[in-house]
């Protein structure tokens, strides 16, 4: 037998494991199994998983998979399916449909929280919060809260943002 | 910057956890991410990183650039075994850079699955510390360069499941009890329903080899880098509590068998003239448990229990011995290894 991850070696190692209850088998060489730190494999296939039931679904309107491939790199549809794997920065934006859902399933969200690079981080550390701010003032507004509202709309004011900034 | 690798310090035998461990994922917004690269983009693509991180002239000698085509298969299974590289990227055709900080605790992969994969280790229970030192290098890189960054799906990564911040914290942590009464079956579903995982990092069959497991966060997006954190720190309380609950039960009840156990470990590590590597796995984590808990009564070795979980490995072997060997060489050689530190 082969070494499922390789598929070069010969498996040697021989693991089971725990995904939602079921037990899964993997067959792997010494090479991908011992030392792997990275990739959990149990993550993968679920990952895996879900691209394949992501095909099957809308392999019956075959109108919504995308046919074009990303006009910077090539990638297809197919490859980014079969591989798992994205082939450059324009590939986002050219599955993004697919790559929302599968964030949605897999990560549970599709919004980045976390750091952002020093050089867009101030312009974009603002922009999230005005939009917050005015996601809060529209509520205000709405639930009829006048005192907040008008507090929400001085804060806003104060951050001075330049005229182009609005919320998507 | 400058100290001890962390499998050479003492904090790594004082506790159930190893090692914490911080890996960020970046790519260059210029470049088509590895799958679309070619040789000549790959090799300045490495350059210009390997540049940006340690460039000739800056004083920044800390970080060594080790060229993988000219190292020999052992010497490139020890960085394997030392989990600075990965199998894949070893595997790779195309032009690749290692970066290694002095004390190997802080490493760059370039061109791997991402073309940036910083990783940062530290002894302990010390995410937050790996957490700066991978940032430091982050923030380094980016002075110069400009990352493949998204304002809503956040880094750009090859794989969607390392999208956002590209972080994946773990700790290295010994975990015999729980492996021994078999309830890894009954937590891993709800470990997994909080986005982290845990696995062997030795596998084999159904157990990992040493007790030794890697507990880690899943999910990328939808948190900051500090919550991720803190969700695998919570999760990592509650698995030492079993942990310690089994450990309990065992010490209680079964005190003397438990001795016997440690003591039978250390006589065939002392004593062996040949052994396997998951038969001696398994026996170091005996012994590394009658250290913690005091119930072994020999003098400790100066070296740590996992820095020789790692130097009976078959790579750290081979580059000892300075020669390629068949497995039941290394067996030998394994318990000449293990005779000289023991006995
Ligand atoms: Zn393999
Ligand atoms: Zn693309």
């Amino acid at each position: 037998m082969l070494c499922q991850k390789c598929k070069k070696n010969p498996a040697t190692v021989h693991m089971q494991q725990f995904i939602g209850g079921n037990k899964t088998e993997m067959h792997l060489c010494q090479e991908c199994s011992a030392i792997k730190m990275d990739m959990p494999i149990s993550f993968e296939h679920i990952f895996k998983g879900f691209l394949t039931s992501l095909q099957s679904m809308t392999a019956n309107r075959p109108t919504q998979t995308p046919s074009t491939p990303c006009g910077r790199c090539g990638m297809t549809y197919e490859q980014f399916k079969s591989s798992g794997k994205l082939g450059c920065e324009a590939c986002y934006p050219a599955f993004a449909k697919e790559i929302e859902a599968l964030f949605k399933n897999v990560q549970g969200s599709t919004r980045h929280e976390g750091k952002f690079p020093q050089r867009m981080g101030v312009d974009m550390r603002v922009r999230r919060e005005a939009d917050t701010l005015r996601i809060q003032l529209k509520e205000a507004v709405d639930a009829e809260n006048y005192e907040d509202a008008a507090r929400l709309r001085d804060i806003l004011r104060a951050m001075n943002l330049p005229s182009e900034v609005k919320s998507p | 910057m400058s100290g001890r690798p962390w499998f050479a310090q003492p904090i790594t035998d004082e506790g159930p956890i190893l090692s914490s461990r911080i890996r960020l994922a970046r790519n260059l917004r210029k470049y088509p991410f590895h799958q679309k690269l070619n040789a000549p983009g790959a090799a300045t693509m490495v350059q210009e990183i390997a540049g940006a991180i340690a460039p000739p002239d800056s004083g920044r000698g800390f970080f060594h650039k080790m060229d993988m085509q000219s190292l020999g298969e052992a010497e490139q299974k020890t960085f394997l075994e030392k989990h600075i590289v990965s199998p894949e990227f070893l595997r790779g055709t195309l032009p690749r850079g290692l970066l290694i900080s002095d004390d190997q605790n802080v490493s760059v992969m370039l061109n791997e699955e991402d073309h940036v994969r910083i990783q940062s280790v530290q002894p302990g229970d010390a995410l937050a510390e790996a957490l700066t030192a991978a940032n430091q290098v982050d923030d380094l890189i980016e002075e110069t360069l400009e990352y493949a960054f998204h304002s809503e799906y956040g880094y750009l990564t090859a794989c969607p499941t390392n999208t956002g911040t590209g972080l994946r914290a773990s700790y290295m942590i010994h975990l015999p009890f729980l492996e021994r009464t078999d309830q890894f079956k009954a937590l891993l579903p709800a470990i997994t329903k909080f986005g982290i995982t845990l696995r062997g990092i030795y596998g084999e069959g159904t157990e990992s080899m040493g007790g030794i497991y890697q507990i880690s966060n899943q999910t990328t997006l939808g948190k900051t880098e500090g919550e991720i954190i803190e969700a695998l720190q919570n999760m990592t309380k509650k698995v030492m509590e079993h942990e310690n609950q089994a450990r309990d039960k065992m010490l209680g009840a079964h005190r003397a068998d438990q001795e016997n156990m440690i003591y039978r470990a250390y006589g065939v590590l002392a004593y062996s003239r040949k052994i396997t590597a998951k038969e001696a796995m398994d026996l170091l984590s005996e012994v590394r448990l009658g250290y913690l808990y005091g119930l072994l009564d020999k003098a400790k070795p100066t070296k740590q229990i996992y820095q020789i979980m790692m130097e009976i490995q078959p790579g750290h072997l081979q580059r000892v011995a300075g020669r390629e060997m068949d497995e039941a060489e290394r067996d030998y050689a394994r318990a000449a290894y293990l005779r000289e530190i023991f006995c």
